[in-house]
């Protein structure tokens, strides 16, 4: 955030002789750049410095709560996790009140142009493929950036093509969105499932399970780079139960042998029985070394899925320019 | 596993105790400096962005002519570790998980490393700490049960959040060394299981080290020692009373295994400095506390001095009188 020391100074933060200036004489909303966890998200140019910002803007709910813990929890781990630089930086927090008079936070982020969901999109509305060296410089910014997330001990639990957000000059990428992430604890708490954008969803996830950790966010990363390759979301269901039965039928329909364990979780029933489509039937266009990594992201046994890290080790990354990404 | 090594509480909440001094002393000067030049402590924030203006001077105050004598620096001290306990109280009253009790005591530390408890009434942040803690590890409790449950106007909660959020800096993520004496026991265990004890008495060890624990978070200790620190420092003052284990081997295994870079000996002083602050901390009584609060009603609203002062009038003047009479008897 913008005042911060790396400690707090013995004078008492931010007295002054008058009220604090409101959020919005601060900033100037250009435009309205989209949707987060809790509001709507602004391009903003900073009155005093000309700088470009993302405001991301929640109303206070009206139940006399405060600050959304959403919103408590995306600041105190970005407090945490901003200083790298595939984590969006928060810039500062503010609160303001809108015409209606209903109280608003306001968090400051650095601005980037896009989002790798609309990046996407203008590949597929071109009919054109994105090219193999960029999804391999996007794959391994998002495996670093995973990677630091899960090393400082947090869960994203939502990462999407949406949650992405990049620099088209620079192909920079940087996860955002961290409102429904958590910072891991031992023992490992019974997490809520209701989480996650269904087509990014875990297995493990779906099946009911209430002790999950970072495999989670590694499944999502395997249905992203699925997509960046096809320009195709790999799993789109429209509810759970399909959602699972999309994964079935293009994975296979797991068994005890292939993930032991998988019986004992809540919502398992009784599936159709599928063998597996090949990897390179369903994602065609990418290498060996690319098939390997996307069969490693999506192993059904949370415990053999491939982590962060391992994943920026992987062959497939070995003509990536790591001084630059 | 979430990584003390790499939070902002080693990061920017661990001090040395000169620092934890200088602040204290910093914080009680400029109340006191408020106190003199406005006649009143009571600072005005703003419940919309948490900002803090100076109060109004009071009327008819001269600056420099307050008779409203300003709490002393130890008699602050004595406030904080009053209002820490309390928030046990209150935690425990909701049957709150340790967690939550000890994320809610290091936001009340923090915060009055940077403000005067003439500044901010310890009895509202107490509450703030005790609801924002809950929302952070996500065990919430709204405002207003929470101020139900001990008579309070859940608005004090609410008009607290914002100051309270921008003085911690949003450094919310807090390490407390109640997982840490979980993450140790089960080590024992397996030290214990290897012959070095009888692994049926660590239940025993862990209750008492966790009562020892609840103790170390009414001193400085959580602002100067790690969450490992004062989790090993717990088991060895329980360990000490209980002989559960030969405690010093262990810690040579411990540290054998770490390749650590702070040499045994230096934990082991680190351990009897945790211990030692223990041993003298003193926890107020509320008749301790009268005379202090008293002050502080004072400093807050300046008229109240006045009609204590009349009230004390009176009393003595009543008590003459029957002096009087007695005598005539």
């Amino acid at each position: 955030m913008a005042t911060i020391q790396n400690k707090p100074t013995p004078t008492a933060p931010s007295t002054t002789t008058g009220g604090g200036l409101r959020a919005m004489d601060l900033y100037e909303k250009l435009e309205k750049v989209g949707e987060g966890t809790y509001g709507k998200v602004y391009k903003a140019r900073e009155k005093a410095t000309g700088r470009i910002v993302a405001l991301k803007k929640t109303r206070l709910p009206e139940d006399d709560e405060g600050v959304p813990p959403t919103a408590l929890r995306e600041v105190s781990l970005l407090r945490m996790l901003s200083q790298d630089p595939h984590v969006v930086r928060l810039l500062d927090l503010k609160q303001g009140v809108n015409k209606e008079g209903q109280t608003i936070l306001y968090l400051v982020f650095e601005y980037m142009d896009t989002d790798l969901k609309k990046f996407i999109r203008g590949y597929r509305a071109n009919h054109e493929k994105i090219p193999a060296q960029t999804v391999k410089i996007l794959m391994y910014q998002l495996c670093k950036g995973v990677g630091f997330v899960h090393g400082r001990g947090v869960l994203h639990r939502d990462l999407k093509p949406h949650n992405l957000l990049m620099d088209r000059k620079t192909m920079a990428l940087k996860i955002a969105d961290l409102g429904l992430s958590r910072a891991i604890t031992v023992p490992v708490k019974k997490y809520t499932h209701e989480i996650l954008t269904l087509w990014y969803r875990a297995p493990e996830v779906l099946l009911g399970a209430t002790h999950y950790s970072t495999p989670v966010d590694i499944w999502s990363v395997g249905c992203i780079f699925a997509e960046l390759v096809t320009n195709q979301p790999l799993f789109p269901g429209d509810s759970e139960l399909q959602q699972l039965l999309h994964i079935f039928k293009l994975l296979g329909t797991p068994n005890e042998e292939m993930w032991p364990g998988v019986g004992k979780l809540p919502n398992w029933h009784v599936y159709p029985q599928w063998k597996p489509t090949k990897l390179s039937t369903l994602v065609p266009g990418l290498d060996s070394d690319g098939y390997d990594l996307l069969e490693k992201m999506l192993a059904y046994e949370p415990g053999k899925r491939v982590s962060a890290k391992k994943a920026l080790e992987h062959p497939y990354f070995n003509d990536v320019n790591k001084e630059v990404y | 596993m979430a990584d003390f090594r790499t939070s902002t509480q080693r990061e920017r909440w661990i001090f040395q105790s000169h620092d934890l001094m200088e602040r204290w002393a910093a914080a009680n000067q400029r109340a006191a400096q408020t106190l003199a030049q406005y006649g009143t402590t009571r600072l005005n924030v703003d419940l919309l962005d948490g900002s803090v203006s100076y109060p109004e001077s009071m009327p008819d105050h001269v600056e420099g002519s307050s008779v409203v004598k300003p709490l002393s620096y130890e008699e602050e001290q004595l406030t904080r570790v009053f209002y820490e306990q309390k928030i046990q109280e209150v935690c425990a009253a909701f049957k709150f998980p340790h967690k939550i009790q000890a994320t809610a005591i290091i936001y009340f530390k923090r915060f009055y490393l940077q403000w005067s408890v003439m500044e901010h009434q310890p009895k509202h942040i107490m509450l703030t700490c005790v609801y924002a803690s809950c929302k952070v590890e996500e065990n919430h409790v709204s405002a207003e049960e929470l101020g139900k449950g001990i008579q309070q106007d859940h608005q004090i909660i609410l008009n607290n959040e914002m100051i309270l959020l921008k003085t911690l800096d949003f450094d919310l993520i807090v390490y407390a060394p109640y997982r840490s004496i979980e993450g140790f026991i089960d080590d024992l265990e397996d030290f214990c299981r290897a012959g070095n004890g009888p692994f049926q008495r660590l239940k025993e060890l862990r209750q008492a080290a966790i009562s020892h624990v609840d103790k170390m978070m009414l001193t400085d200790a959580p602002l100067l020692y790690t969450p490992g620190q004062l989790a090993l420092a717990a088991l060895h003052k329980s360990n000490d009373l209980l002989r559960v284990v030969d405690f010093e081997r262990y810690l040579e295994i411990i540290f054998s295994r770490q390749h650590s870079d702070c040499p045994i000996e230096q934990f082991v002083q680190s351990i009897n400095e945790i211990n030692y602050l223990v041993d003298q901390l003193n926890i107020p009584t509320v008749k301790d506390m009268r005379h202090v609060d008293r002050k502080l009603k004072h400093c807050w609203d300046p008229s109240s001095h006045d009609e204590h002062n009349k009230k004390k009038e009176k009393k003595s003047k009543h008590k003459s009188k029957r002096t009087s009479t007695d005598a005539q008897l």
